[in-house]
């Protein structure tokens, strides 16, 4: 594949569903329920570890207008993972869809599905439960202590592949990676640093919460309509939770407003099938603002040990990180999330003694899941803060450190082999890396160049710039898999069937850029469905970075197929050898320019005329490659030295995603990512009582940044070539996210010499620090 | 709140009769803004006060008198001499929630984090109640307490008096805060004027980081008189801190918003003594 001169690849065209988005047309979960579903209610624990006692439901069951109460001793007891993820999980088979036992205050205690939403509080309020309260695990240093309650003691809960896990210990999963000698390599040093850090909980906040419905059709099929980035998973868990077979459930997704990661699990969908089977009509549920923030999943917090040995001359001689994971009441992705943390961090930059180690602990409290980074957010902001330090200490611009240090094109790392999701990774060179550009162009645009040292700042208000490097991955390699359906229809458009989903990322409107540019066809040629498990061909969902390079691949692939069926039929129509033809704008042309016939008319000709046959191909496609896109980050704040305040005045972003398939959408994925690191790193805190309970399950306390708080943003597109990728492509919806929370951190160093190791960055925080009163980093 | 009807009266006198029957089962509606905070599940009958003529602002014998139903996002666009309350009202959550919030409604029930009742303090307004008794409430009586104390069936709040700032005067808000849209952490004003290069008056309130919104006379009796600048306000703002009991919130601790009392009151100070000076851009 070479670069090329596109026509519809690489241009900001219009969304394909930019229209019946803005028109407000029904395209959500939400505007399709059935008038007369019934609504779903959870009844959820109030106690952060405790064992029901009894629980009385004869009364909430005999109210008017309840359909039905589901708990755990009216549904199957089948222990699986609610994470979305490729079979067999790499997360432990942890949770049932009801238990006895509460792991965290809002589990599920039982369900009721009314003929209105009043009916089904007023049936949770008839519900009577009696709990033995046990001792909770509230701290992740806590969780693995000689002594701790132990929160999975069920005999079911289990590891499906061979990894560590010791339920009895808390311990959800462990991962470690030793290259070369970490210790010698730190002795060799001229300059060590060994800091602490820790990442606070966050919530993806889509503006759709979670959302399902379900209904039983005439074959006795459960059709469920949900907001999910995972249609193909969802069927295989729920199935599997229910106890049914898979051809038993359809799972259909809809447009989805935000998913994050946050949707890259199973949170309603076996309650409301279970529903639907037991009530046979058609049941809706949907999450409050409130159980958003408690019961669905949020980023892991981690606690961070992160250690760097550096010669004067700028030489990293070591590189070590331990991170201390919290996945709360299940083990969600606990595994992935932490393997993440070395394998799309430490390969940044070039070292030869690296130590990662990987803890993953249960706690009772919110269940981690996957969240936009994937611990590649906790852990480069553990590096990029560190890597300030070690330049420092060795009097070395952090700009130059990483300059000299990071990875390039051509280079590889020993983490890639030694470090996979769950797995052993695969091994790759870097094929396209544009860092060193996105560094020069993201310092020039804030003007590195006048950065000075903290302590030549005076007055007040004090600013300061800091940046970060970072990296990514683009999907998973031999692991996911992705699949297209293409077919021409009579008026030489395209039907293009996908697994992949469009969260709103606008990956539908990439992927029919990527058909129509092989095609040599329009982009409005292309109508797009996805996804739907009855419909549409296999492929994992939309995380891990892979839409635009692991379904965009399958896209290219299927393309090329049906383009080669086109001009065989062309080239008949035309009385030439399909050598002698080729494709460009919706027609087969001779190559000496002399006939053509469009694809209308091959359409018709290959339906009704001679030797008729269905124009159109199925493609799949796995990767061996994963790509990562780089970037650059900076930021300038401004720091009231009275009261702490951080004032963001500036943020660029430069990255490397290789060919943008659509620039605009591209960037927009990038100031997105951004700004949601952004109020990660500023605003979002989950606030807990010393029960366990979140204190402000709610935007009026739980802050995200708005347009109006933005800070001046850049983003910059520094083109590369990713030769594995489609047209080029990389990924970019995820890397974004990783940048605020270290650039900014640096940054407030920058200004007035605190050092921020844990977020979210409060006046507060940094009014300890400049009165040197900052406690020590732990768990919050 | 749970609404079983709605009336819409077009005369101040047909919605206070309706009020005055009804009782406790009505409501009076304006922006409704309000009714987020509250839990209450009762029935009740919103009588809408929107369509009573009770909006706009003018000025009255020297006073601005801004009618009860008047959105906040007017007071934003308002301009006059001596008018202020502008700055209040860029601070106030988002343009979306200005265009529906009313400013009685933002003070006949005053929460910690309410802006409006600090600035009103320190402004000497006066609310104006239309009721079997007509009456005119200076501030501090009002927002002594929670303001429904100074409501009977039937009784109405039609305006507020805010009196404007002369020559001489300077008005100094700050409303700490995480994003644009957040409820206040700490809310501080002061209206200050100066003779003679001395303080001839001041009145500065707190909001937020304190239980109600209360004035801080101790910082003014600490300041009357006395000749302005950074020192004498730092005096002034530590005898401030003792005066009333600083809370923390949203995960702030009580002594960082104490901390932050002792910057943010010589902050507004500064501003309304630079206003006074006519230095303030």
């Amino acid at each position: 594949m070479k670069k090329r001169n596109f026509k519809v690849v690489n241009k900001p065209l219009r969304k394909i569903d930019a229209m019946t988005l803005a028109l407000g047309k029904p395209s959500y979960v939400g505007d399709l329920k059935p008038r007369d579903a019934l609504i779903i209610k959870m009844l959820t624990s109030p106690h952060a570890h405790a064992r029901i006692t009894s629980i009385d439901i004869s009364e909430a069951e005999q109210m008017p207008g309840v359909h039905a109460v589901l708990y755990y001793g009216n549904v199957p007891r089948i222990v699986h993972t609610t994470a979305g993820q490729g079979y067999p999980e790499p997360s432990p088979y942890d949770t049932f869809m009801f238990d006895s036992k509460m792991r965290f205050v809002g589990d599920r205690v039982a369900a009721v599905a009314a003929e209105t939403e009043k009916i089904a509080e007023a049936a949770l309020k008839a519900i009577k439960v009696e709990y033995e309260v046990l001792p909770a695990v509230l701290h992740i240093e806590d969780a693995m202590k000689e002594g701790a309650p132990v929160i999975h003691d069920e005999p079911e809960a289990r590891a499906v592949i061979p990894v560590p896990y010791d339920k009895d210990r808390n311990m959800a999963a462990k991962v470690d990676m030793d290259i070369g000698e970490f210790e010698k390599g730190m002795a060799e040093a001229d300059a060590t640093v060994d800091h602490r850090f820790y990442n606070h909980y966050g919530q993806h906040c889509p503006v759709e919460p979670h959302v399902s419905m379900a209904w039983v059709d005439r074959e006795d099929r459960i059709i469920i309509t949900t907001s999910t980035q995972v249609p193909f998973h969802c069927r295989r868990i729920v199935a599997q939770t229910l106890g049914i077979p898979v051809r038993r459930v359809r799972v259909i997704k809809p447009r989805i407003g935000g998913g994050f990661g946050a949707k890259q699990e199973i949170v309603l969908e076996d309650v409301v099938a279970m529903m639907a089977l037991r009530t046979r009509k058609p049941v809706y549920w949907e999450y409050t603002r409130k159980e958003e923030f408690i019961s669905a999943r949020t980023r892991h917090p981690m606690l961070m040990r992160i250690r760097i040995g550096a010669k004067r001359d700028g030489t990293i001689t070591a590189l070590g990180l331990d991170c201390l994971s919290n996945t709360g009441w299940n083990g969600s992705q606990g595994l992935t999330v932490v393997c993440n943390c070395g394998s799309k961090v430490l390969p940044l930059y070039r070292c030869e003694h690296i130590h990662f180690n990987g803890t993953v602990v249960y706690t009772n409290l919110p269940a981690g899941g996957a969240y936009r980074g994937y611990g590649a957010t906790q852990a480069a902001f553990a590096l990029e803060c560190a890597m300030d330090e070690v330049a420092e200490k060795i009097g070395m611009d952090p700009l130059e450190f990483r300059a000299m240090n990071h990875i390039k094109s051509g280079d590889t790392s020993p983490i890639f082999r030694a470090l996979g999701e769950g797995r052993e990774g695969v091994d790759q060179a870097i094929t396209s890396c544009e860092l060193a550009r996105c560094i020069k162009a993201g310092a020039r645009e804030i003007g590195w160049r006048k950065r000075k040292p903290h302590s030549d700042k005076k007055g007040r208000f004090r600013r300061g710039l800091g940046m970060a490097c970072l990296m990514q991955g683009s999907a998973i390699p031999e692991i996911d898999m992705g699949a297209a359906t293409l077919k021409m229809n009579e008026d030489g458009s395209f039907n293009l069937l996908l697994g992949a989903t469009d969260l709103g990322t606008g990956s539908d409107t990439v992927l029919a850029q990527i058909a129509a540019e092989t095609l040599g066809t329009d982009l409005e040629q292309i109508i797009v469905y996805s996804s739907d498990t009855d419909m549409t061909p296999f492929d994992v969902g939309a995380y891990a970075s892979s839409t635009t390079y692991l379904s965009g691949q399958a896209v290219q692939n299927v393309a090329e197929k049906v383009r080669k069926q086109i001009l065989k039929v062309g080239a008949e129509m035309l009385d030439r050898k399909p050598s002698e033809v080729t494709v460009q704008d919706s027609k087969v042309v001779e190559k000496n320019g002399e006939g053509q016939v469009s694809f209308s008319e091959i359409a018709l000709y290959s339906m009704y005329n001679t030797n008729q046959f269905q124009i159109g191909d199925i493609s799949s496609k796995i990767v061996h490659h994963s790509p990562p896109p780089f970037a650059a980050h900076f930021a300038e704040v401004e720091v009231d030295t009275l009261t702490g305040r951080v004032q963001l005045i500036k943020y660029v972003a430069a990255a490397d995603c290789g060919t943008p398939i659509h620039p605009k959408l591209a960037e927009g994925q990038v100031e997105g990512a951004v700004m949601n690191g952004i109020t990660y790193a500023m605003t979002e805190q989950y606030l807990f009582n010393d029960k366990g309970r979140m204190t402000n399950p709610g935007f009026g306390e739980y802050k995200l940044f708005t347009l109006r708080d933005l800070p001046e943003m850049k983003t910059i597109l520094v083109p590369s070539y990713e030769k594995t990728g489609p047209y080029g492509a990389k990924s970019i919806a995820e890397i974004g996210i990783n940048g605020p929370m270290p650039a900014i951190g640096n940054a407030i160093y920058n200004a007035c010499g605190v050092r921020l190791r844990s977020g979210p960055f409060t006046a507060e925080k940094v009014w300890q620090g400049l009165n040197g009163n900052l406690p020590e980093v732990k768990s919050e | 709140m749970n609404y079983t009807d709605f009336k819409t009266p077009t005369r101040l006198d047909e919605a206070r009769a309706l009020l005055k029957e009804l009782g406790d089962a009505a409501v009076p509606v304006a922006g409704s803004t309000l009714h987020v905070f509250l839990r209450d599940e009762t029935p009740r009958i919103a009588v809408d006060i929107t369509r009573l003529g009770l909006d706009g602002i003018r000025r009255e014998e020297g006073n601005f008198e801004i009618g009860a139903t008047t959105r906040v996002a007017e007071l934003l666009e308002f301009r006059d001499d001596g008018w202020v309350l502008d700055r209040v009202a860029d601070a106030f959550v988002s343009q979306t929630v200005r265009n529906a919030a009313t400013v009685g409604g933002s003070i006949v029930r005053t929460f910690p984090w309410s802006d409006f009742p600090v600035a009103l303090l320190v402004l000497n307004a006066s609310m104006i109640i239309t009721g079997d008794s007509d009456r005119v409430v200076d501030a501090d009586t009002y927002f002594a307490s929670q303001p429904f104390h100074h409501f009977q069936p039937g009784d109405l709040l039609t305006a507020i008096r805010v009196p404007p700032l002369v020559a001489g005067e300077g008005f100094g808000y700050h409303k700490e805060r995480r994003t644009g849209s957040d409820f206040s952490r700490l809310t501080l004003a002061a209206r200050l004027d100066v003779r003679e290069g001395r303080v001839g008056g001041l009145r500065i309130a707190a909001g937020s980081g304190v239980p109600l919104p209360t004035r801080l006379t101790a910082v003014e009796k600490a300041l009357v008189g006395a000749r302005p600048g950074p020192k004498k306000f730092a005096e002034a703002a530590e005898a401030g801190l003792e005066e009333v009991r600083w809370r923390g919130s949203a995960g702030l601790s009580d002594d960082y918003i104490r901390h932050l009392a002792s910057v943010r009151i010589v902050d507004v100070l500064t501003q309304a003594y630079e206003e006074a000076k006519g230095e303030r851009s």
